[in-house]
């Protein structure tokens, strides 16, 4: 009851002038963010990551959640309009929007997209917010043995499913392990791989590294595809006319959808949200191929299909809630997004857990709050109002844009420790983030890796003091053996099993 | 036998790269030393080990499936821009403490906004969008939230 109660005062929270300028302004962030092809609200919040050292814990949480829905949804809206999807969970919402924008139904198309979004976002809040305590409940179930398993089932998780390139993303994965190492052992105060650097003494910061990974790799990712990715044709943009009216789904198209559909779609994108490193690609695309194979018209698919649009947008705004669950109550990000928002969390000095429901709810519930209110009514107001100007973003010069992200990620990663040190280590980072992403090693595995190393060492060495270093005490430990059938499970699935359904159409 | 291209190509040259690191970081793990005696297994070192020897398996295992292919993906896109802009950023990194964040960041911007070709024929805009820049920024970080940014002569 005290939790519900909680979950009421995160509303409240939110008519708090601050709370509710950072939710506007951080939707606005991630609507803009998002619908930028080359742009994605993980970029966003990590260029935002330094001001949260300068804001108390609650603003800064409403933000990121607010970005984290605005960003999820706008990416469809230049897949519809222009047919390049702002973020890669938009890539399903392009094959149908887009034909749909063709007819002159893009209006319609970009409704039912954000009609998807608001049922999907919403609905995976509420999950999220009905589910937690029992998740609450469940991590105190687990104990040291357990949570090693329980790390190293999610860290397998993200590797395999980079599927095609597990060895890579596993070096990745690896590597930001490696680079978690760097700094005093937690457990016994001793110096590791600092050599002889006062600055590595502290070890190496959230900050540089998503900073380097996320802003300034993607820069010089622009930098090179600059001639490739060729201006966006002004003409053709002005040519269009949307009228907000049109904006609005008409009813007999939502029942030929039909809530069961979005329904479906909320729930295996919510799912697909728990499971970390899947993200909102994979839950736009598995809701999608679901979508088309219950539907009475599959022939529609590709071709314009609303249900489709419904489908894919439902699951990757789902995916928002379904993130959260693992982040806050096992310290496991689901995303790169969950993962900074974790950053945050720990800057703050809070731990995920049980306890962070028990006895800082109140810090957490307006996060909750700016999820449902972000889906449930910023979305379809701020398409309403801002839908006809959504197309004019793509025309600002990138030349402007790119050196103001540059601008505002390094003199971002300076303030935030006053570091010039911390600068440097942005740009080591940003190379190296640049060339893994040239040679497919996925710079998200580093991040969780990074995130999610020491509690996996740190687990590991307890369980072992435990047992007096006997390794049985993984496959004795109920919750251990649990967590590594999971992960047996999840490899036969993912990687041994041949699929039987035909891949994207 | 291989082209010298294509072992200099970042399919080659990444995992070198990853392999020189490794090692240099597992004679590092060698050199730790706890206070008390630990078991390995539960000492600062084993884990750092472990992820070493996994790392050495993969490289090898990427770097032979890598020769066993026939050929190298072309990467598309410009080589030099990509370098100008770690050029630029690293000058400003330099710079950025004794020029200040006003002169430093300004300088910047000029030499991104000549990197990414922006507004270069149109000198007034090229210089007023520079401007405008430096000072957006400036307000969020210094006026907004407070942070003292490093200046010159006492000015930003």
């Amino acid at each position: 009851m005290d939790t519900f109660l909680s979950y009421f005062n995160g509303f409240s929270a939110l008519l708090d002038p601050l709370n509710f300028a950072v939710m506007i302004g951080g939707f606005l962030v991630g609507t803009f963010f998002g619908a930028m092809p080359g742009l994605t609200s993980v970029l966003a919040i990590a260029l935002l990551l330094p001001v949260t050292y300068q804001i108390d814990v609650v603003p800064a949480l409403i933000m990121c959640a607010s970005i984290f829905m605005a960003g999820m949804y706008s990416g469809s809206i230049t897949a519809i309009t222009i047919n390049i999807p702002g973020a890669p969970s938009s890539m399903m919402t392009a094959l149908d929007g887009n034909k749909l924008m063709k007819r002159g139904k893009g209006a319609n198309a970009l409704g039912h997209a954000a009609l998807g979004s608001m049922i999907g976002g919403t609905l995976g809040a509420v999950l999220l917010m009905a589910f937690m305590p029992i998740a609450a409940k469940l991590s105190l179930l687990i104990q040291t043995p357990g949570k090693f398993s329980l790390i190293f089932f999610a860290l397998v998780v993200i590797v395999i499913v980079e599927k095609g390139n597990i060895a890579k993303s596993t070096i990745a994965m690896l590597l930001g392990l490696m680079i978690a190492t760097v700094g005093i052992d937690e457990l016994l105060s001793v110096p590791r791989f600092t050599f002889g650097t006062e600055n590595l003494m502290e070890g190496i910061d959230l900050m540089p590294l998503v900073i380097g990974a996320f802003a300034i790799s993607e820069i010089l990712i622009q930098a090179q595809n600059w001639r490739l990715d060729s201006e966006v044709d002004l003409d053709e943009i002005k040519k269009i006319r949307i009228k907000r009216r049109d904006f609005i789904p008409l009813w007999s198209e939502v029942r030929e959808i039909g809530l069961w559909t979005y329904f479906k779609s909320t729930v295996i994108g919510y799912l697909i949200g728990v499971l970390p490193g899947a993200g909102g690609s994979m839950a736009a695309f598995v809701s999608y191929i679901e979508a088309r194979r219950s539907s009475r018209k599959p022939q529609e698919y590709g071709n314009g299909s609303r249900e489709g649009i419904a489908a894919a947008e439902s699951a990757n705004n789902a995916m928002c809630g379904g993130a959260f669950v693992p982040m806050l109550m096992f310290g496991i990000p689901g995303d790169p997004t969950t993962a900074i928002v974790l950053g945050v969390l720990v800057i703050n000095g809070l731990q995920p857990g049980a306890r962070l429901l028990e006895n800082q709810a109140d810090l957490i519930s307006p996060m909750f709050a700016s999820l449902i209110v972000s889906a449930l009514i910023l979305i379809p107001l701020t398409l309403y109002l801002l839908g006809p100007l959504f197309l004019k973003m793509v025309t600002i010069s990138r030349g402007l844009l790119y050196s103001g992200i540059a601008v505002v990620a390094l003199v971002g990663s300076y303030v935030a420790t006053l570091s010039i040190f911390q600068m440097s280590l942005s740009l080591v980072l940003g190379v190296l983030a640049f060339y893994m992403r040239r040679a497919s090693y996925s710079p998200v595995a580093m991040l969780l890796g990074f995130i999610l190393g020491p509690d996996l060492e740190q687990y590991f060495r307890r369980a072992m003091s435990l047992s007096d270093g006997d390794p049985m005490i993984f496959l004795t430990s109920p919750d251990s053996i649990f967590f590594l059938l999971l992960t047996a499970a999840f490899v036969y699935m993912i990687v041994v099993r041949k699929p039987k359904t035909a891949t994207a159409p | 036998m291989m082209s010298r291209q294509r072992l200099l190509s970042m399919e080659f040259a990444l995992p070198v790269f990853f392999l020189i690191l490794t090692t240099i970081y597992l004679a590092a793990a060698f050199t730790i030393r706890a206070q008390i005696s630990e078991p390995f297994w539960q000492g600062p070192r084993a884990i750092p080990i472990v992820a070493s020897v996994m790392m050495y398996a993969l490289l090898l295992f990427v770097l032979v499936r890598q020769f066993r292919t026939s050929n190298t993906k072309a990467q598309p896109g410009e080589i030099l821009r990509p370098v100008w802009v770690v050029v630029a950023t690293g000058v400003y990194i330099y710079v950025f403490e004794p020029l200040g964040y006003g002169l430093s960041t300004l300088l910047y911007v000029f030499a991104l906004f000549f990197i990414f070709e922006f507004r270069t024929r149109q000198p007034l805009a090229f210089v007023i969008y520079a401007l405008v820049v430096t000072a957006v920024f400036y307000i969020l970080y210094a006026v907004i939230f407070g942070v003292r940014l490093p200046e010159l002569f006492g000015v930003i």
